[in-house]
């Protein structure tokens, strides 16, 4: 009987060994291997890419809405939509410039579908600073009002560069993406993105100077 | 080429794309000193560069939220992903779970079970006669008429039965067919 339970013991560890070392190497995979593992339907491999890019993913979706339910609810639909086209995923580029273009389009068919009304509720919730600037210096109230004022100025100039010229800047100046990645995500080429990046920066710099 | 300084006025034509590139760290090398070599004599330029070093950071007010939150965000998405994900590839993940050797030694494991099992049970596994007959519902048997209605269960198709079953002749209460 005892040897009947420690084969069933034994059995039992190497199970458990067997799984923590396979949710470990899973983490330790490139994109490209976790993308090949989703292929398989490994949802496992899926969650090891949401936990790598859903920070990213929310981001870029904030950048375009500033709401962050909505931010939210596009980057979640992003993460759905790449599951299931994981299959359509060529490999010719990276698995996060292809997950930003849908980031990206999401975004913009979500601003397309809300027209005028987006400022209406950016108007409404900037009056709640912590709901839409939750970064501002709030050391004292003045400050407080300040800043907002600041922080809604500006995102309202960057509101109103075209959309190529707004995509390419937010990506490089707030999401921090090289040109080269920029250029993949708009599919365009690197040459296009300098021009939209200095069109998007020189009206910013006119806008805001008018501004102050 | 030393210009005086005009406030927010524009960049030197030619370098104004360079200094956002510069900005951003994106000039090669070679680039970079000429920009350098030019932002030494050129106010506007170094203008144009002290605007956009000001002003930019404003415009990327990141958002914070705290752990709690990507918690809830990630198991959200993982249960829309598990709603849609289809359910033939369950056995691959046991089969890479398990990786090569196991599986045929399992394989083989349920065979001789199997084999024993019924070596040993044989005999217990006469069918029986009696699970043959088939049990009727009361009320078809009562009235073997209604087993129409009963076998297709297509109430448009059916309404003048269901309509002598409910007892509703009156003209007001008859449902008229579409
Ligand atoms: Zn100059």
């Amino acid at each position: 009987m005892s040897f009947f339970f420690r084969i069933g013991v034994n059995i039992f560890s190497w199970l458990c060994t067997r799984w923590s070392t396979k949710m470990e190497s899973r983490a330790d995979l490139k994109d490209e291997d976790l993308v090949a593992r989703c292929r398989e339907g490994d949802k496992q491999a899926f969650g090891v890419l949401v936990q790598r890019y859903m920070k990213k993913a929310f981001g870029i979706a904030f950048d375009y809405t500033r709401d962050r339910e909505a931010a939210k609810d596009l980057s979640q639909e992003a993460f759905l939509r790449a599951y299931l086209q994981i299959k359509r995923f060529d490999g010719r580029s990276t698995f996060y410039t292809w997950f930003y273009r849908i980031v990206v389009n999401l975004s913009l068919d979500y601003l397309r579908r809300r027209g005028r009304a987006r400022w209406e509720r950016f108007d409404e919730t900037a009056e709640n600073p912590a709901e839409r600037a939750p970064m501002v210096d709030s050391s004292t109230p003045d400050r407080v009002l300040m800043a907002q004022e600041t922080v809604l100025r500006v995102a309202r100039a960057v509101e109103t560069l075209p959309t190529s010229h707004r995509t390419a800047f937010l990506l490089r100046n707030h999401q921090g993406l090289s040109i080269p990645d920029i250029a993949r995500v708009m599919k365009t080429t690197d040459g296009t993105v300098r021009v939209f990046l200095h069109r998007a920066v020189a009206a910013l710099r006119q806008t805001l100077a008018e501004i102050a | 080429m030393i210009r005086d300084k005009d406030a927010h006025g524009s960049a030197c034509e030619q370098f104004e794309e360079k200094l956002v590139l510069y900005y951003f760290g994106d000039c090669p090398p070679a680039e970079q000193e000429r920009v350098e070599a030019h932002l030494k004599e050129c106010v506007s330029c170094g203008c144009f560069l002290e605007d956009i070093r000001t002003m930019l950071p404003k415009t990327a007010d990141s958002t914070s939220m705290p752990d709690a939150f990507w918690h809830d965000y990630y198991a959200e998405v993982m249960t829309k992903v598990a709603a849609v994900e289809p359910r033939a590839y369950w056995w691959k993940e046991w089969v890479s779970f398990l990786g090569s050797w196991p599986v045929p030694a399992f394989g083989a494991a349920v065979v001789i079970i199997l084999a024993l099992t019924l070596a040993f049970t044989k005999g217990m596994w006469r069918a029986d006669d009696r699970a043959a007959k088939e049990i009727i519902p009361r009320e078809i048997v009562a009235d073997p008429g209604k087993l129409d209605f009963f076998k297709t269960m297509d109430v448009l198709e059916s309404l003048e039965f269901l309509e002598a079953v409910e007892g509703t002749t009156s003209t007001r209460g008859r449902i008229h067919r579409l």
